[in-house]
């Protein structure tokens, strides 16, 4: 046998018209990706389910049920998904996420349909983003991005409609797009921007109301409802692991991609018709190092470059055309190992069935007067579960240095005076908190002292009570 | 190649091995490191697997490494006694530096007298002495070379089959083959920035070797990379010895590591490659060496190996200069000196190479037959799950010769509160108070503790000031000294 790396005369058709697979996969792409985003959806959401934890999981989803418990006028863009969960049994409330994933897929190809984008692009495009770890850990939990991504793509879908009418409709889900957060309003005003410019639609009246209308409520949203900048963080940021799924983080981009993207970024520099993508990269950039929750965004932007850093790769004919075929699958393989490590990861997230039952029982049983202290991502599980505020509060920085300062401290005397000046009771060690902080040493050895009683526990989760001085 | 000279390359092949193996043999033992990789080679030679999970380091933990040098050499323990296998491999593979650096150099300046020098000036680094060291970095050089050596001709099938061979051996021999990666990275910058067209199996080679290296790497460190994030870069090295591994060596040290002759001759040709002559040859090298400095000062790389790398491309370099003087000297009027001239460089090279290269040899960091004793001895009087604690280097003696759990050993990913416990180790040698070093054996459930040499010259001590006959036994007591702990701090005092 004579194997010739080279491969002189075979034509190189990897992703090419010429691949009956490529050509099968790309016609049929909805089918499949709708299969594989549900797959990969329904695994950890399977996982809680066999192990008894709740099915829902993460800390933003018990931010807003928490919000759901408090609802008002302030926060009144709380009803339509009141509405829903009052409708659903808890155990079938993982549905939300996986339609509106689903339903973004659809969409998303619906829109792509009706423009000239290459379906290649599309076809790696949608492929990095549902093995995405931020794709995968939005739409496994109730998230402001999974309902924001949702009413965007169905605003442009209805804008691509021939019907004027049905066209003018498209201002509804904008508007409520902008409900989330000031940046997410700022990035689909972008958004807007480019899709007028590269439509190259005629300067109608409407498009300009569009933007100045959307620009409108975004302000209103900020100032009079005052929607945050950014609608977190949930949990202490790492600009790092946040950034790089692979290094630990919460969700991610996984290390192949962010590569990927690079190549991408560098093939297509200076190409004429790619400088309004370039428009984002320093809004999503500098949004990401403002806060990490922003991850949503970057990951979409870096999955674009990643789409075209792809094609870019493997389109173009190699020299050593064997070694490309390898290259592809190494690639594939990366990807695939990075997103399955995930998922085997994610199933691991809170609450565990311990918190539930653990916050359930402060609820039911501990006469609460105070805060409760546990480390930040535990917040909005205590919030949900036990009905008492937590110190850590998301929108109070002083509240985040507090806690920072009571959970590192070394000493009774460090430590008592920062319970009682802001009235913590209640003490919530899950494992969680065992595996951030020592046992050794500094807060979890304090508990030792006599004015720390233990008052619940079940497996890993402890509730301990703080003995105030008479 | 012409009869002649490959005589003379096989001679200083044959001469740098005849002059390694004879200090190999002649020092007894091998460095304190080496003995991590010859546990772990018995071990893949035993079972056939890696000891991932280690039961003795650190009383038992994960650790993770790639494993092809040591199932190499497991491989060859078939054929060849252990033994006789950790003095031959290293130094083989080191001395096979000499035929590479000669093929190199010989692409690069087409002048076979110019790369004889250099492969002689391969032979006799100072830095590459340390003839008692068992392990994957000496078998890494040579295939880093080797792979230079490919990516030069890869217009050839031949020679794209052999780096690609070459890369996957290299991808799971050591983590450190970023730097190549890096280089790469370099070196097309600098190739854009000159304007020089770059072949498109080299782009193509690149980007397979940085995706197959970034998958292999995650399979194997996946566990680590999810624990310790970006740390992992930095191998959990504790803060107290960071300099240790990354240590900020003085210029006149580096210069006689590396040697002096080949480093001015280098500054030379990498001022006029870069600034006048644009060869693009010397360009990877160049690339190659600004890639490993770099990386060197974020300390990714260990210190020893980043310098052994510079010292080899130094060598290398010596044949364009060598080349360059050769032909200014035949336009001069000296041209009839011409050999005078090459004699008296090779007598400079000579003073200036080899005094150092045998002072690195005879001062090798190895230990005593001695302290072998003595943890020879603990293997058959310690209970068998016993922790050992000794200084730091002594580590993989207490794992390889007493079979026993060890305290601490230079082995960090993955050991939580590293810091802490490199700071007790300190403590159980410095400390004045008992009840302090007792309560860290308590802690960590220690029961015996090692006094070598080499510890007493770490920590600059002669005794241990808290030991006394109530609460330590002498069980061993030389040069080394060994105590059996038998106190508790929970129990009052003895148990």
């Amino acid at each position: 046998m004579n194997f010739d790396i080279r491969e002189k005369g075979i034509e190189q058709k990897i992703i090419s018209d010429k691949n009956p697979w490529f050509n099968h996969f790309v016609k049929n792409q909805r089918s499949y990706f709708l299969l594989l985003a549900l797959i990969l959806l329904m695994i950890p959401l399977l996982s809680n389910y066999i192990h008894g934890k709740p099915i829902i999981m993460g800390e933003e989803s018990y931010y807003h049920l928490s919000q759901i418990d408090q609802i008002g006028l302030k926060n009144f863009y709380y009803y339509p998904l009141k509405l829903v969960l009052d409708i659903l049994p808890n155990t079938w409330w993982f549905v939300i996420p996986i339609f509106l994933a689903m339903a973004s897929i659809i969409l998303f190809i619906e829109i792509i349909r009706k423009t000239t984008i290459s379906r290649n692009v599309v076809f790696f495009f949608l492929l990095i983003f549902i093995i995405s770890p931020t794709f995968i850990y939005t739409y496994t939990t109730l998230s402001a991005y999974s309902f924001y991504l949702f009413l965007i793509l169905l605003g442009f879908f209805t804008l691509s409609q021939e019907n004027k009418k049905i066209r003018q409709l498209a201002i509804i889900p904008f508007l409520l797009a902008t409900l989330f957060d000031l940046y997410s309003s700022v990035f689909l005003i972008v958004i807007l921007m480019g899709y007028f410019y590269l439509a190259r639609t005629e300067k109608s009246g409407y498009n300009h109301l569009l933007i100045g209308l959307t620009t409108l409520t975004s302000l209103f949203n900020y100032f009079v409802l005052k929607i945050p900048f950014v609608l977190g963080p949930f949990h202490l940021e790492q600009k790092i692991p946040d950034l790089i799924s692979d290094l630990g983080g919460l969700s991610g981009i996984n290390f192949f991609t962010l590569i990927i993207a690079f190549f991408g970024l560098a093939t297509t520099w200076k190409r004429k018709n790619f400088y309004i993508f370039y428009l984002f990269i320093p809004l999503v950039i500098v949004g990401y190092l403002y806060n990490t929750q922003t991850i949503f965004h970057l990951t979409l932007m870096t999955v674009f470059f990643a789409s075209t850093g792809f094609i870019k790769i493997f389109q173009r004919n190699w020299d050593l055309a064997a070694l490309k075929k390898l290259t592809f699958f190494l690639l594939l393989l990366g990807l695939v190992f990075s997103t399955l490590t995930y998922v085997e990861r994610i199933q691991d997230y809170g609450p565990t069935f311990s918190d539930a039952e653990t916050l359930l029982w402060v609820k039911n049983n501990a006469q609460v007067d105070g805060k409760i202290l546990s480390v930040p991502e535990n917040s909005y599980y205590i919030s949900y579960y036990s009905k008492n505020n937590p110190l850590f509060n998301l929108k109070d920085k002083k509240s985040i240095n507090i806690t920072k300062t009571a959970l590192t401290s070394l000493y009774i005397g460090e430590l008592f005076p920062i319970l009682e000046e802001n009235n913590v009771s209640i003490i919530y060690i899950n494992k969680k908190v065992k595996e951030q902080l020592s046992e050794e040493q500094g807060f979890l050895f304090l508990l030792k002292n006599e004015r720390f009683k233990i008052i619940h526990s079940h497996k890993d989760s402890e509730v301990w009570l703080f003995i105030k001085e008479e | 190649m012409k009869g002649k000279v490959g005589y003379w390359l096989l001679a200083i092949f044959l001469i740098t091995i005849v002059l390694r193996l004879t200090i190999a043999f002649l020092t007894p033992n091998l460095t304190y490191d080496s003995y991590f990789h010859v546990r772990h080679v018995e071990y893949i030679a035993d079972t056939g697997l890696p000891l991932y999970s280690d039961p003795l380091s650190y009383g038992g933990r994960i650790n993770t490494f790639l494993p092809f040098f040591h199932y190499f050499t497991a491989f060859l323990s078939i054929f060849i006694p252990l033994g006789l296998l950790v003095k031959l491999i290293p130094n083989i593979a080191i001395a096979t530096l000499t035929i590479l650096v000669y093929l190199i150099s010989k692409k690069i300046t087409n002048n076979e007298n110019a790369s004889l020098f250099s492969a002689a000036i391969a032979g006799v680094l100072p830095i590459l002495y340390s003839t008692n060291y068992f392990g994957p970095s000496t078998l890494f050089l040579p295939l880093v070379f080797l792979l230079i050596y490919s990516f030069m001709n890869i217009k050839e099938s031949f020679h794209v089959y052999l780096y690609i061979l070459t890369f996957l051996i290299l991808s799971v021999t050591s983590p450190s083959t970023i730097f190549i990666l890096i280089g790469f990275l370099i070196y097309l910058l600098l190739s854009v920035l000159e304007s020089k067209r770059i072949n498109k199996s080299e782009i193509e080679i690149m980007i397979f070797s940085l995706f197959f290296f970034l998958w292999v790497q995650f399979i194997v460190y996946k566990e680590v990379l999810l624990k310790e994030g970006l740390g992992f870069i930095w191998q959990n090295v504790p803060t107290q010895i960071i300099q240790q591994y990354f240590p900020v060596i003085s210029v006149a040290e580096a210069l006689v590591l590396i040697s002096i002759i080949p480093f001015v001759a280098g500054i030379f040709v990498v001022y006029r490659s870069l600034f006048q002559l644009k060869n693009q040859k010397a360009f990877l090298l160049i690339s190659l060496a600004i890639s490993t400095t770099i990386l060197t000062w974020l300390k990714v790389i260990e210190f020893g190996l980043s310098l052994s790398f510079f010292a080899i491309i130094l060598a290398i370099l010596f044949a364009i200069f060598y080349q360059d003087l050769s032909r200014y000297v035949q336009k001069t009027k000296f041209y009839n000196y011409h050999k005078g001239i090459s004699l008296t460089l090779a007598i400079l090279v000579i003073i200036t190479i080899i005094p150092p290269a045998l002072n690195v040899a005879l001062n090798q960091e190895i230990p005593s037959n001695e302290e072998i004793d003595a943890f020879k001895w603990l293997k058959d009087n310690a209970a068998q799950d016993a922790v050992v604690a000794a200084e730091l280097q002594d580590g993989h003696l207490i794992t390889y010769y007493s079979k026993k759990k060890n305290f601490i050993d230079n082995q960090f990913n993955l050991i939580k509160d590293i810091d802490k416990r490199f700071k007790s180790l300190n403590s159980l040698f410095l400390t004045k108070f008992q009840t302090q070093a007792i309560s860290i054996f308590d802690d960590h459930k220690i029961s015996y503790l090692v006094l070598t040499e080499n510890a007493k010259n770490t920590y600059n001590i002669k005794q241990l000031d808290y030991v006394d006959e109530d609460c330590f036994d002498l069980v061993y007591d030389a040069q080394t000294k060994i105590y059996k702990v038998r106190c508790e701090l929970t129990a009052g005092q003895e148990s």
